[in-house]
């Protein structure tokens, strides 16, 4: 029950982080250009795709779990900082908030790890 | 689990602080907007009446998550307004904006589905009471 609730809580927070990493290399010119409007250089896009797409994928797997749900904590504190603290634009704010919470959600998949169903169990990684 | 008992409280009680925050502070944003005719309730095309509730659920849960009173079956409330609120507020087709909307709420709810697992942690209050699903 508990590692069925997991495996859950794993799809449903790694899916974004898969399909904004893939919609990234799909749309990778658009998204270069964006970026570098944002401050970020456009060379870094690659890694920021590694980072969602490899990032969600692990957690989806369940792989390396807890290391990596800290780096995808830490990544969505970045992005709510670059992308979306703008304090008068309610809508922005939601999200920045929005940000924080799925932190916190990584904060909480990094402590308790990805349970039964994973490559961490299977493999008998470290940190499993 | 990680194997140092403080660091592990620490940081449940770090992701609670962040899981709660979002839910308390908008409940409590349409609690002082509630009179206001743009209320965003409305926008949606939920009745009036359900404002209290939509409210109540909000800063209920999230003050619930905070505390680390009852902390489960709060997550699990918290999990649910997510998934109801993503398909009644962020579903529109062909809408880009609104999709990653929804998909933030789908991994909102992940985060608190790992929270009605976990439970809050050591540090929550009440804990002497030995409330159950905290």
């Amino acid at each position: 029950m508990k590692d069925t609730a997991l495996l859950l809580g794993r799809i449903l927070i790694a899916a974004i982080f898969i399909i904004s990493g893939y919609s990234k290399i799909t749309g990778y010119t658009g998204m270069a250009q964006y970026i570098t409007s944002l401050g970020v250089p456009g060379a870094l896009l690659p890694l920021i795709i590694l980072w969602e797409l490899g990032g969600g994928l692990a957690i989806l797997l369940g792989f390396f779990t807890r290391p990596v749900a800290l780096l995808l904590a830490f990544y969505c504190v970045v992005t709510a900082a670059l992308v979306h603290y703008h304090p008068a634009d309610q809508m922005q704010m939601i999200n920045f908030m929005k940000n924080m919470t799925m932190t916190g959600g990584f904060i909480y998949v990094a402590v308790a790890g990805a349970g039964a169903f994973s490559l961490d169990r299977k493999l008998k990684l470290k940190w499993a | 689990m990680l194997q140092n008992q403080t660091l592990q409280n620490l940081t449940m009680l770090v992701g609670r602080v962040m899981l709660a925050a979002m839910m308390f502070w908008t409940g409590y944003g349409r609690l002082m907007s509630y009179a206001s005719i743009h209320n965003y309730v409305n926008d949606w095309g939920v009745p009036h009446a359900f404002k209290p509730i939509i409210i109540l659920w909000e800063v209920g849960a999230g003050l619930l998550i905070l505390t680390g009173i009852y902390t489960k079956p709060a997550a699990l409330a918290a999990a649910l307004f997510c998934v109801v609120s993503g398909f009644v507020v962020h579903l529109h087709d062909g809408d880009e904006l609104q999709l990653i909307d929804f998909m933030k709420n789908m991994a909102l709810t992940g985060g608190f589905l790992y929270v009605a697992v976990a439970g809050a942690g050591e540090w929550r209050f009440a804990r002497r009471y030995n409330l159950k699903w905290s």
